[in-house]
């Protein structure tokens, strides 16, 4: 079964694919720069425990987004 | 085509722009392994077919809309630039491209330089450099900055490079587009993660970043200190071996008492000369930076140096966000307060990559009053150091601590809130040895031509207004402030005024006022949280504006005053 959940609550290790980014136009831009937009997968490296940033593989790029971005950013997962 | 004279040098943060800087135009611009390293253009000169051009480091962006302050210059040079070399980073080439195919819409020529091509053949990317040529209609050179290889080809290829012919694409079209150049040039093969992956994935997990952050700190730490140590050591045996004899020689020459021997050697300590006491220009003010300064500030750069060259930071940064975030900061905010520990000024000029001028107000505030630079770090650790560890804990628990509540204080009371962090996370490296040492020597020559001329222009000022009993009047106008709050003598008020040239000529005047531990203590951190040095002062000015900048220094002030009495009536 395919779900619709945020990044922040994909386990870590699991490959999933962005549906969409919410929130405002400078938010998506910033979340765009770094090459995250929907249609790509996504890796979810490692993250910081409670409410601490995520950190997301997408191509050769590793990055660090803070958890209230990551909840903001859709993904289908499968399972 | 007509020859270029301003030539930009434009790329995604954190692709190696500094270090093809260097080898194009021969000026070491720093560089370090995490983005936004170069938060100012620099410029030099280099030549292009037989003529001089003008060549342009611009701040590292990933797009041409501004979303940032580093950003916004970026985007703003580019309507200055006759050229664009376009450095792409060839393990990242989705992520990149899209930037180059912005740059491509402009009407600039725009010549790519696919830099760090060493790293794809280890990582399993396989790139058809003729393919992309041609789909992008610009010349593409294959380089590794680090060693030099492929700059000259991409110097001698530069009048190859013509005007975009490609129409305007909305966002959406110019990712597509990135997505269909991709595909047709680039192919990867499978391949096992490498040692340096490892590490890097296990530093940003919380069960094993943790740890590793707590090594990295511990060892840096003892690093510096046993260098740090060493090097004092060293001169200070040269010191009393060579320029004792040669000053005692002096001193007789002069006679003690004379205004001469007071300016030049200074006091004699039961008839010897004592390089921390004396406070003459050629026994303490030379003896201070360079024998007691420069050690620390050589050690403290070459660790830091290291740990930023390998990558390290922004793990740091991901691992510390939370905290950070309390302070109304975010992660990367960290960067800027380790470079405050070697000097607050390349520390303040950093916070111009956070985002919101609320974050860099924060930002910078804490920073010019908590952050101790290492000149007077070494200084602390010098005079109180043989009163034992607990007082020299005692003033930095009193800094971090003041840090931290101060942060929480200024995010609470100033309005606004603070943006998350988005930060790109580069690979681990080893460190290039040829960098390290070029950033090393900039930072040491940095501090050996500003700092030594201004301690030696403070110990000749304090010497001329001490010979002319000029600050009795200010030491008998703050005298309550230093008596009855600090619990000092009020001669105390001199250090600090000095300590407005330089903190590590403040601290020093400290030594020759014979105190006791606990007000060593005061005084100490007191010089450490007011009035920073001019060159702070100037730089503070200049990122904050005169308004923010007087807010700052009178929070400042307050924050002094408060803590150097609670200080006093504590301990």
């Amino acid at each position: 079964m395919v779900q619709r959940v945020p990044i922040t609550d994909v386990s870590v290790g699991a490959t999933v694919q962005v549906v969409e980014i919410l929130g405002g136009w400078g938010v998506r831009a910033r979340v765009h720069s770094i090459g995250i937009r929907p249609g790509v997968m996504v890796t979810k490296v490692g993250g910081i425990a409670g409410y601490g940033p995520v950190v997301l593989q997408v191509g050769g790029t590793q990055a660090a987004l803070g958890y209230g971005v990551c909840s903001k950013i859709v993904v289908e997962q499968v399972g | 085509m007509k020859k270029p004279k301003n030539i930009l040098l434009m790329g995604n943060p954190n692709v190696g722009k500094s270090v093809v800087f260097s080898r194009l135009t021969g000026i070491h611009a720093i560089a370090s392994n995490y983005p936004g390293t170069t938060v100012d253009f620099s410029q030099g000169s280099m030549e292009v077919a037989g003529e001089r051009a003008t060549l342009i480091d611009v701040p590292g962006t990933y797009g041409l809309e501004s979303t940032s302050k580093a950003e916004e210059i970026a985007t703003k040079m580019l309507s200055e630039g006759d050229l664009v070399i376009n450095v792409v980073d060839a393990t990242n080439l989705e992520r990149n491209l899209h930037l180059t195919l912005h740059l491509l819409e402009q009407d600039v020529p725009v010549i790519v330089a696919l830099n760090i091509w060493d790293e794809t053949k280890h990582k399993g990317i396989e790139i058809d450099v003729a393919k992309m040529e041609e789909l992008l209609g610009a010349p593409v050179v294959p380089t590794v900055a680090v060693t030099g290889e492929g700059i000259k080809t991409l110097v001698s290829r530069i009048p190859e490079a013509q005007n975009g012919t490609a129409a305007k694409r909305t966002e959406e079209e110019r990712w597509m587009e990135t997505g269909r150049i991709v595909d047709a040039v680039q192919s990867l093969h499978h391949r096992h993660h490498t040692l340096l992956e490892i590490i890097g994935d296990a530093s940003v997990r919380p069960l094993s970043g943790i740890p590793i952050a707590a090594l990295v700190m511990c060892a840096a730490f003892v690093v510096i200190r046993f260098i740090g140590e060493a090097l004092v050591g060293y001169f200070e045996g040269a010191f009393d071996g060579l320029w004792t004899p040669l000053m005692m020689r002096l001193s007789a020459l002069l006679h003690p008492g004379s205004f001469l021997h007071d300016i030049l050697i200074g006091e004699l300590i039961d008839g010897e000369i004592d390089f921390v006491q004396s406070f003459g220009v050629l026994t303490t003010g030379l003896f201070v930076p360079i024998a007691m300064v420069l050690p620390y500030v050589f050690s403290f750069y070459l660790v830091l140096g290291l740990v930023e060259d390998f990558g390290y930071l922004p793990r740091l940064a991901v691992l510390l966000d939370r905290l950070m975030h309390r302070m109304g900061l975010h992660g990367w905010a960290i960067i800027p307060t380790l470079l405050g520990l070697g000097c607050n000024v390349p520390g303040i000029m950093a916070v111009r990559v956070l985002e919101s001028r609320r974050e860099r107000f924060i930002a910078a505030t804490i920073i010019s009053i908590a952050v101790p630079c290492a000149a007077l770090q070494a200084m602390i650790v010098g005079q109180l150091g043989e009163h034992g560890a607990l007082y020299v804990g005692i003033v930095y628990l009193t800094l971090f601590v003041v840090w931290m509540v101060l942060g929480r204080i200024l995010n609470a009371t100033l309005r606004g809130e603070s943006p998350e962090l988005i930060m790109e996370i580069p690979p681990y490296r080893i460190p290039s040895f040829r960098t390290l040492m070029h950033k090393l020597w900039r930072r040491m020559r940095g501090f050996l031509q500003e700092a030594v001329p201004i301690v030696l222009l403070g110990v000749l000022v304090v010497n001329i207004l001490h010979y002319a009993h000029l600050f009795d009047y200010v030491a008998d106008a703050t005298a309550p402030v230093m008596t009855r709050l600090f619990g000092l003598p009020k001669e105390a008020i001199i250090a600090v005024v000095l300590g407005f040239l330089r903190k590590d000529v403040g601290v020093g005047m400290l030594g020759t006022l014979g105190l006791t531990p606990k007000q060593l203590v005061v005084s100490c951190t007191i010089l450490a949280m007011t009035f920073p040095c001019v060159a702070t002062f100037v730089i503070l000015a200049k990122e904050l504006g005169l308004k923010d900048m007087l807010k700052s220094v009178a929070i400042m002030l307050a924050t002094a005053i408060i803590v150097g009495t609670l200080l006093n009536v504590v301990l």
